[in-house]
């Protein structure tokens, strides 16, 4: 495979270990790398390409270390890039620069002729919608768990009282600063006395919580699937690492075919799903991050994720 | 560097004076679970390998901080450029890392 000279692009911000470890196993292999960061343009990254008379781009990303030409890019790997920033322009001045830069670059980026996507980052922003997802996931067959998405405060507290426990998640967690630091959402129980006309403000998630006795997190890489139980005791097992205990599990069948069904809605070739497990075995969705972390779970179970990814954007499409 | 509320093309926002009221979920809004933070002062990229180098306050190497696990962390500082945008900037539905 070495005398395939075309590239792979690593787009991501430079603080990403798991990028790094996918980068140097490509790096070992002899697979040409090309990495940058979206919010390093047009400081230290410049593009420039042309259509017309030619059947795809002819032209090239350049980086202060490397070029890719983007008529032969093998792969491309959309990680976690940082946003387009230019605070020392004029408000508008930088929001009109910025809007080229995302329409001009990020569109070129995403229409590269004969480019393996992992993840394409339009199929991304698609997956990133709950509702999307959960409508996908029920689509497949998946068991998922009643859920309401409202802005009607009767509708939440009539689906408290019929569920019984229920939990409040966001939709979408929008950067949020208290004092300068960045706040979330905590996913935590919420009881009917709680619901006030305040509900009618905006778009709520309520889930009916599951009695569950371990969680699995699957990661699927393109034709790959790696599923590992979790046992936290904890509600969401993402608030605490010290205690998890991870166990390589199979996936059953039914639960495989239903994770290639979403997957392939929503046209992903990676993807982490969550699942509850409940006492009598039943895997219940509870969602599928197309950007989702797994490398931290390589060194614990010895499952060859990072190898399992290096094959897949090596492969490229013609592997596919 | 793609914003996803583009998947929900909507043109400017046409505000019609309405007093609704402040979101229910907003009073779930809360820091996020302590982390270790990093143990670096600095990072370049090797151009011969194109994986980060991290240095110490003293300049010297150090390990990467870990395998990136999963929760939702505090955004970087520095890489999204945000900070004191309205609500109407191009990025900022983008600033945090909740790739759960």
């Amino acid at each position: 495979m070495t005398n395939d000279d075309r590239p792979v692009l690593v787009v991501t911000n430079l603080d990403d270990p798991t990028a790094d470890f996918v980068i140097a196993e490509l790096h070992d292999r002899g697979v040409p790398v090309v990495r940058f960061d979206s919010g390093d343009f047009p400081a230290t990254l410049s593009c420039s390409a042309s259509i017309g008379g030619t059947d795809r781009w002819r032209g090239s990303v350049r980086t202060p270390s490397r070029r890719a030409e983007l008529g032969s890019v093998r792969a491309l790997y959309y990680r976690r890039p940082s946003g387009f920033a230019l605070p020392h322009l004029d408000r508008q001045d930088e929001r009109f620069a910025v809007a080229q830069a995302r329409y001009g670059m990020g569109g070129i980026l995403a229409s590269l002729p004969g480019c393996l996507y992992v993840n394409h980052p339009n199929r991304i922003g698609d997956a990133e919608y709950k509702p999307a997802g959960l409508a996908a996931a029920a689509a497949a067959r998946f068991t998922l768990p009643p859920t309401l998405i409202t802005n009607v405060p009767d509708d939440a507290r009539a689906f408290i009282e019929e569920h019984g426990s229920v939990v409040f998640k966001p939709i979408s967690v929008p950067l949020y600063l208290v004092d300068g630091k960045a706040q979330t959402v905590a996913v935590a129980e919420v009881n009917a006395e709680e619901i006030d006309d305040s509900v009618a403000g905006t778009m709520h998630l309520f889930q009916k919580r599951v009695e569950k006795a371990a969680d699995v997190r699957v990661t699927v890489i393109g034709e790959r699937i790696f599923a590992v139980r979790i046992d936290s005791g904890l509600l969401d097992w993402r608030t605490d690492y010290g205690t998890h205990r991870y166990t390589p599990v199979d996936a059953p069948r039914a639960v495989e075919r239903a994770m290639r069904a979403y997957l392939s809605h929503f046209g992903l070739v990676f993807g982490a799903f969550d699942f509850a497990l409940t006492d009598s075995g039943e895997w219940v969705f509870i969602e599928c991050n197309p950007s989702g972390q797994w490398a931290w779970m390589e060194p614990p179970t010895g499952l060859p994720m990072t190898g399992a990814l290096a094959d897949l954007l090596e492969g490229g499409l013609h592997d596919r | 560097m793609f914003n996803h509320m583009d998947r929900f093309p909507t043109g400017s926002p046409l505000p019609q004076g309405h007093l609704t009221i402040a979101p229910w979920g907003l009073r779930r809004i809360a820091p996020y679970p302590p982390v270790e933070t990093p143990d670096y002062a600095k990072l370049e990229l090797d151009p011969a390998t194109q994986t980060a180098l991290y240095f110490d306050a003293s300049g010297a190497p150090t390990m990467a901080p870990g395998h990136g696990t999963s929760s939702g962390t505090n955004p970087a500082t520095g890489t999204t450029g945000q900070g004191d945008r309205n609500s109407d900037s191009p990025d900022s539905d983008t600033g945090n890392d909740t790739d759960q």
